[in-house]
C-alpha cells in the first residue's frame, strides 16, 4: 500500500472513530438526567396564537415579540432530556408547583423594572380558531364577566329557540295525527316559525389568572424571578431576546382564472410574478411583516433543532393592521401608469359549456348572496410590467410593487441551445482544430 | 530584493499564462461549461414547465439554483484540473525540469493558482452569456444580486483550486491524487447524505441506537461542512439571495483565509513530497 492510500485509509479510520466515539458518548437514558428545576412557563405569542412554552434552566434565552404582552409564569418541575427531539422537557404531570413572586427585567443600561402579577385572560372574540388577544388588568375580569354574561344569554336564546322548534314539531305531529285520523273539518296547519335562529356565540374567554405581564420594546434584557421571601430564585436568570419585524410590506394572494381554488402567494417584495402568456389573474393584497426565520420559529419552539441560516427571513401576515379595503392596484406598463384596478367582488358561475367549466364575473349585490372572493383583476395586457398598491389618496403603499413578466411559450429544448453550443465548441477543439503544445516555449521564456 | 520579486512575478505570470492557455484551449473546459449550462437549462426548464402547468410562478431569483448548480459543476471541474495539474507535471518530469530554473514551490503553485483562477474568470462571461440567452427565451430575470454573487464567487473558487493543488501536491502520482480527491469529496458528500438519511429514520424509543448515531453523524457533517470550500460558494449565493451583504463579507473573509491556509499547506506538501516521482 503506498503512502497516499495509507493516508486515505487513515482519514476514513479517523472519521469512523469520530462517529463511533460520538455514538458511544451518546445514548443517555432520560430518567438518568431528570432533575427538579425552576421552569418559566410563559404564555407567549407569534402574533397569531398564544401558547404555553416551558423554558427549563438549560434553555438560557427566552425569545419574545416586541410590543406584544406576554404572561410570565414560574413553576418548579422535573426536567429531563428527551434525546429523540433533543429537547429538555418539563414533566408537569410529575411536579407542577407554582413559584410565587415577581418578574424583574433588567435592560442593557442596568435599569430594573419589576412586573407584579396582575389578572389576565385570553380573549377570542371571533372564536377559538381565530387569533386571540391577551387582556390584562381590570379589563380581564370585565371581559370574562361579559363573556360569561353574553355566553349565558346566547345559550338561553338558543334554548328558547330550540324549545320553540320542539313545540312547533309537537304541533305538527298532532296536526298530522288528526289528518291521518280523517278528522273533519281539519284545522289549519301550525304556522311556521317567523323568528330566525339566534346567531351562534363563538367568542371565548379563559378564566382570569394572575401573572406578571411583560410587554417590551425590541432589545436584549435579563429576566429573573424574585420570590416572596425577597430573594432571587436560584436558576431563574435568563436572557430575554425581544425582536420585532424588520420590514413591513404588502403580500398578494394570486388567484389564477383557471385554478381559482388554488391561489398562490407572493410575500416578498423582491419576488417577480411570472405568468403564462394567456393567464388571467386576480390579486388580493394583505399586509405582511418580515422577521428573521431563526427567531420567528423559536418564539413558540425555542428548542427546535432546525437551524436555518441566520439571514433567511420570513414574511408573515400582519394581523394588527389588516385593512386594505379602499386601496387599488396601479398597473404600470413601460414605466407609465396605464390602469388603476379597484378591489371588487367576484362570483364563479358553473357553466358546463365553458372551457374551464366555469366563468368568473363581477359580483352584483343581490339579496343575501355574497361574492366568492374579493380581488383586483389584472388586465391580460402583455405589456404590463409592474403592479403596486395605491391607497385612497393615490400614494403607493410601501413595499407593495411586484414585477410582472409573461413567459412566452417556447419549446423546452431551446433552453439547451447554449449548452449544445459549448459542447459543439469542445468537439471542434478536440477533433477539428490542431492542438498546440507551448510548454517548450514557456520553459524557454522562463 | 526588488529584482527577485520582479523575477518571481514574471515567473508566476508565465506559469499562469501557460496554465490559463492550457485550460482555455482544452476541450474539457468547454465540455464542463456545456454541462454546467445544460444543468442550468434543465433546472430552468422545470420552472418553465411549472409556469405552463400552473399558469404562474412566483420567485425572487429563478436563476439562483441554476447558476449555483452551474458554478458547482465548473468549480468541481477546476478542482479536478488542479488535482491533475501538479501530479501530471510531476509524472511527466516537467516539474523537475521547471525547478532547475528560477522556480520554487511558491512561484510554481502561485502560477498554477493564478492560471486556473484566470480561466475561471474567463469562463464567467461565457457562462453569463449562455444564461443571458436562456433569460431572453424565458424572460426570467437574472438579477443584479446574482451577478454580484457570480463576481464574488472568484474567492471561494480560489479556495476550491487551492484544495485541489494541496491534494495534488501531497500525492506522488496522478492516480494517488485522484484517490485523495475522490476520498475528500466522498467524505463531504457522504457525511451530508448519511446524516440526512439517518435523520429521516423515525425513532420512538429514546434508547434507540439510531439516536447517538444520528448525533455523531450530525457532528461530523457540521465539522466537514465547515471546512468544505463548496460550502462558502453556497453561502455567498444564499446571502446574495436575501441581500445580506454583511454575511457575504463574513463568508468571503473565511473563504479567503481558507484559501491562504490551503495554498500554504500545498507549498509545504510540495516541498515535503519533492518534484520527482520516485526518490532516486
Amino acid at each position: 500500500m503506498n503512502r497516499s492510500a495509507r493516508f486515505v485509509v487513515a482519514a476514513l479510520v479517523v472519521v469512523a472513530a469520530a462517529v463511533i466515539g460520538f455514538t458511544g458518548l451518546g445514548g443517555t437514558d432520560p430518567t438518568d438526567t431528570a432533575r427538579e428545576e425552576f421552569v418559566y412557563y410563559p404564555l407567549v405569542t407569534n402574533g397569531f396564537e398564544y401558547r404555553r412554552v416551558p423554558y427549563p434552566e438549560e434553555v438560557t434565552t427566552i425569545r419574545l415579540m416586541a410590543e406584544e404582552p406576554v404572561a410570565i409564569d414560574a413553576r418548579r418541575s422535573v426536567v429531563a432530556f428527551w434525546p429523540i427531539t433533543r429537547e429538555y422537557l418539563a414533566d408537569f404531570a410529575k411536579l407542577d408547583e407554582s413559584v410565587p413572586g415577581v418578574a424583574e427585567v433588567i435592560d442593557e443600561q442596568g435599569v430594573v423594572t419589576v412586573f407584579e402579577p396582575q389578572p389576565y385572560t385570553l380573549w377570542y372574540p371571533r372564536g377559538l380558531g381565530a387569533e386571540p388577544r391577551l387582556v390584562t388588568g381590570t379589563e380581564a375580569q370585565q371581559t370574562y364577566d361579559t363573556y360569561v354574561e353574553q355566553g349565558r344569554a346566547a345559550f338561553e336564546a338558543d334554548r328558547q329557540y330550540q324549545m320553540a322548534v320542539a313545540r312547533l314539531q309537537e304541533e305538527i305531529d298532532e296536526w298530522l295525527a288528526l289528518a291521518a285520523d280523517g278528522v273533519e273539518p281539519l284545522p289549519d296547519p301550525p304556522a311556521e316559525l317567523t323568528e330566525p335562529p339566534p346567531e351562534p356565540y363563538v367568542a371565548y374567554a379563559a378564566e382570569p389568572a394572575l401573572a406578571p405581564i411583560v410587554q417590551l420594546a425590541a432589545g436584549s434584557y435579563t429576566l429573573r424571578w424574585r420570590g416572596d421571601d425577597g430573594q432571587i430564585v436560584a436558576g431563574s436568570e435568563r436572557r430575554l431576546a425581544v425582536s420585532g419585524a424588520t420590514k413591513s410590506g404588502v403580500a398578494y394572494t394570486i388567484i389564477p382564472y383557471d385554478r381559482w381554488t388554488q391561489p398562490i402567494f407572493t410575500f416578498d417584495p423582491n419576488e417577480s410574478i411570472y405568468l403564462a402568456e394567456d393567464q388571467e389573474v386576480f390579486l388580493a393584497p394583505l399586509r405582511v411583516s418580515r422577521y428573521s426565520a431563526y427567531v420567528y420559529t423559536r418564539l413558540l419552539d425555542p428548542q427546535t433543532i432546525d437551524t436555518p441560516d441566520r439571514n433567511i427571513t420570513l414574511w408573515v401576515p400582519d394581523e394588527t393592521n389588516p385593512d386594505l379595503t379602499g386601496n387599488s392596484v396601479q398597473v404600470t406598463s413601460k414605466n407609465e401608469v396605464t390602469d388603476n384596478v379597484a378591489w371588487l367582488g367576484y362570483r364563479v358561475f358553473q357553466e358546463p359549456n365553458a372551457t374551464r367549466g366555469y366563468t368568473i364575473e363581477e359580483f352584483e349585490a343581490d339579496g343575501a348572496l355574497q361574492p366568492d372572493f374579493n380581488a383586483m383583476r389584472l388586465p391580460i395586457d402583455k405589456s404590463v410590467g409592474e403592479i403596486s398598491l395605491v391607497d385612497p389618496t393615490g400614494n403607493e403603499v410601501a413595499n407593495s410593487s411586484r414585477d410582472i413578466r409573461r413567459v412566452p411559450a417556447i419549446p423546452r429544448a431551446a433552453l439547451y441551445l447554449p449548452a449544445l453550443a459549448f459542447i459543439g465548441l469542445a468537439v471542434s477543439l478536440r477533433f477539428f482544430l490542431p492542438r498546440r503544445h507551448e510548454m517548450r516555449k514557456d520553459s524557454q521564456s522562463i | 530584493m526588488t529584482s527577485r520579486l520582479g523575477s518571481d512575478l514574471h515567473t508566476i505570470g508565465v506559469l499562469a499564462g501557460r496554465e490559463f492557455k492550457m485550460t482555455m484551449g482544452s476541450a474539457s473546459t468547454y465540455t464542463a461549461l456545456g454541462l454546467a449550462l445544460g444543468l442550468a437549462g434543465w433546472m430552468l426548464s422545470n420552472d418553465v414547465a411549472l409556469v405552463r402547468s400552473n399558469g404562474l410562478l412566483v420567485d425572487v431569483a429563478p436563476f439562483r439554483g441554476p447558476l449555483l448548480g452551474a458554478l458547482l459543476v465548473l468549480s468541481f471541474f477546476l478542482a479536478v484540473s488542479a488535482v491533475l495539474s501538479v501530479a501530471r507535471d510531476r509524472d511527466r518530469g516537467t516539474l523537475e525540469v521547471l525547478f532547475y530554473g528560477p522556480i520554487d514551490e511558491t512561484t510554481y503553485l502561485a502560477g498554477k493558482l493564478a492560471g486556473l483562477l484566470g480561466a475561471y474568470i474567463a469562463i464567467m462571461p461565457l457562462l453569463l452569456a449562455g444564461l443571458g440567452v436562456i433569460s431572453m427565451f424565458t424572460r426570467f430575470e437574472i438579477g443584479i444580486n446574482l451577478i454580484a454573487a457570480l463576481a464574488l464567487s472568484i474567492i471561494p473558487a480560489a479556495g476550491i483550486v487551492a484544495v485541489g493543488l494541496l491534494l495534488s501536491a501531497a500525492a506522488k502520482r496522478v492516480r494517488s491524487s485522484i484517490l485523495l480527491f475522490v476520498t475528500a469529496v466522498g467524505l463531504f458528500v457522504g457525511a451530508a447524505v448519511s446524516y440526512s438519511f439517518v435523520s429521516r429514520i423515525p425513532v420512538e424509543d429514546p434508547a434507540s441506537p439510531i439516536l447517538p448515531l444520528r448525533d455523531a453523524l450530525g457532528a461530523v457533517d457540521a465539522v466537514l461542512s465547515r471546512i468544505s470550500p463548496f460550502t462558502y460558494l453556497e453561502q455567498i449565493f444564499d446571502a446574495a439571495d436575501t441581500g445580506a451583504w454583511t454575511a457575504i463579507g463574513g463568508s468571503l473573509a473565511l473563504s479567503l483565509a481558507a484559501t491562504i491556509v490551503a495554498a500554504l499547506l500545498a507549498r509545504f506538501a510540495l516541498r515535503w513530497r519533492g518534484v520527482r516521482t520516485r526518490e532516486e
